[in-house]
């Protein structure tokens, strides 16, 4: 593999991420403008609200990851961008911007998918990590089990076939007037709660196949929301959370068992935002450690949506010389393979 | 070296020019292909004119009003460009840029865009080519009633005349010319020319301040204002 430097800008969803990241494991600089504030008060991302706002402070925020990690354009040996999957207008934006960057300063440019750029993410406090390996990437737009066979072979096993595990919580949180994202909100209500205290649905626990559905769960428990409130009977938060938490957990664990041992591989790889969720961890800890296995996860701050973890998959894409020409486009439902 | 692009609406319009000419440019219809289109356009013009992108000295880009995507991938563009060849980037307006398109009138002249959902993007311009209204969004109909009540003779252009045309000609009757079709797009050149006079007017600013005129919130915002009134 060659050594590279390359500026990485994300834009698939609401933060706006530019980084400069040096062989796909060092991240020389960055910065981030999240708009949780701005989508706020619609309960979840607005794609139009989105699309400005990324416009708005995407080059101020790629002069500061420039800035902070010292280089210049010249410097680099490549621009990397998120192609897909994300919101058509907000991937735009990022798209148009790494072109005109990248044929201003004569630069290759390197798309890259958003979900190898989350299952990438692992690799900064893991050098030692290398496929095969199945990851479970779980986000609030994604959900989805892929098995790695070797770099840059991808099979997805399974995917969400209505809301993502990210939207489900959100939801549900809206719906209790708990506020925005609902992530950790549910999380942290659920800490106190009895994951057992209520029986909510487990759907496709199991279906032979590697798929996941939630809108029947969130269906049930908004019914159990109104037929509460109808009786006038009070609703225990923190039971109502935990449970609701485990009923999607649980699918997510046993499904993912299952895959590791159909791949007979030994090696996970937690990845998205909502693998920051704590329960998530030490569920899939719990089932990795009975069988001998391990788990790997990104740092915190690499979970969520991020420009490090794209400068990390773009590395090998240049390695690849998958370079994209002048006319690319983006690439909204862009899949893995 | 200038470069200008307006991708605001359906056409895609580019120019090239050194000292006070016109050296290349291209005028294309190119609906929904602006983010796929532009950057090979700009290379080839450039290649004709004999450049590079280093040999641009200024970038001037149509802001908008017109489709939201369509703007951003303009101006998204500029940015990058200007960033990364390091010169300054000036912004005109789209309505303006039409406007300019035509010959001085006595008319007030309207250029109309199609702003979807049944209303249009316009401005109105006196015959110094100045601009007397702000860049409003409304109702076809509404327009027609408004300047068939101030009496004045008006001059329209634009591509949102293909769709709404007919309401104007209905509503104003004599009070209303309309300019040729191929006047329509948002010209290049003519937007050269405006971002010149521009510079010569004002300082320009960090190339990352020149941003979309949308007039319109988002649906969400929109909507939300709505149930608050
Ligand atoms: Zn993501």
């Amino acid at each position: 593999m060659n050594s590279a430097t390359i500026l990485a800008i994300e834009t698939s969803c609401d933060e706006t991420a530019a980084a400069v990241v040096r062989d796909g494991r060092e991240c020389l600089g960055q910065a981030l403008a999240s708009q949780i504030d701005l989508h706020a008060r619609f309960g979840g991302v607005v794609p139009e609200i989105a699309s400005r706002s990324h416009q708005e402070v995407i080059n101020p925020i790629i002069e500061e990851a420039l800035e902070r990690s010292g280089k210049s354009l010249a410097d680099l040996d490549g621009i990397a961008v998120t192609q897909g999957p994300g919101l058509p207008g907000a991937l735009m934006v990022g798209m148009a911007t790494a072109k005109a960057l990248s044929f201003g300063a004569s630069k290759p440019l390197i798309g890259v998918n958003h979900i190898e750029g989350h299952i990438f993410a692992s690799f900064f406090d893991h050098p030692d990590l290398s496929p095969p390996f199945i990851s479970l990437v779980v986000s609030g737009g994604h959900t989805l089990l892929v098995y790695v066979s070797d770099w840059g072979e991808y099979e997805v096993l399974g995917e969400t076939l209505d809301d993502a595990a990210g939207e489900a919580f959100d939801k549900i949180s809206s719906y209790l007037g708990l506020g925005y994202p609902g992530g950790p909100i549910i999380e942290n209500l659920a800490k106190k709660g009895d994951p057992a205290a209520i029986n909510f649905p487990r759907a496709m626990m199991k279906t032979p196949n590697y798929n996941f559905s939630l809108s029947g769960l969130k269906t049930s428990v908004l019914y159990y929301i109104a037929k509460k409130k109808s009786a006038h009977e009070e609703i225990n938060l923190e039971n109502l959370a935990a449970s609701f938490q485990e009923a999607v957990i649980d699918v997510q664990v046993s499904k993912t068992e299952r895959a590791i041992r159909e791949k007979n591989v030994d090696r996970l790889v937690l990845a998205g935002g909502v693998g920051a969720n704590m329960r998530l961890r030490a569920r899939l800890a719990e089932v990795v450690k009975t069988n001998g296995w391990r788990l790997y996860y990104p740092p915190l701050a690499l979970c969520t949506d991020n420009a490090v973890m794209i400068g990390a998959a773009a590395w090998f894409g240049y390695n690849r010389g998958a370079f994209l020409g002048l006319d690319a486009e983006t690439k909204p439902n862009m899949t893995l393979n | 070296m200038i470069l200008a692009f307006d991708t605001s609406t359906d056409w895609l319009s580019i120019a090239i020019g050194r000292s006070d000419q016109i050296i290349a440019e291209i005028e294309e219809r190119a609906p929904r292909a602006h983010l796929n289109r532009l950057l090979p356009a700009i290379d080839d013009l450039l290649k004709k004119a004999g450049g590079a992108p280093g040999d641009i000295e200024q970038i001037a880009v149509g802001v908008g009003p017109g489709s939201f995507t369509g703007v951003r991938i303009a101006i998204s563009t500029a940015q990058g460009l200007a960033h990364a060849i390091g010169c300054p980037l000036i912004g005109v307006s789209t309505l303006d840029t039409i406007a300019a398109r035509l010959p001085k009138s006595n008319a007030t002249i309207y250029p109309i865009l199609d702003a979807k959902r049944g209303e249009v993007y316009t401005a109105g311009y006196n015959n110094l080519g100045h601009r007397v209204s702000d860049h409003q969004v409304l109702a076809p109909e509404k327009l027609a009633r408004k300047l068939s009540e101030s009496g004045k003779p008006v001059l329209m252009t634009g591509d949102g005349l293909e769709k709404y045309r007919d309401i104007f000609q209905n509503e104003l009757g004599d009070l209303a010319t309309f300019s040729k079709p191929t006047l329509w797009p948002p010209n290049a050149s003519v937007l050269i020319k405006l971002a010149r006079e521009k510079i010569e007017k004002e300082p320009v600013g960090s190339y990352f301040k020149v941003l979309p005129i949308y007039i319109r919130l988002s649906d969400a915002e929109e909507s939300s204002k709505r149930e608050k009134s």
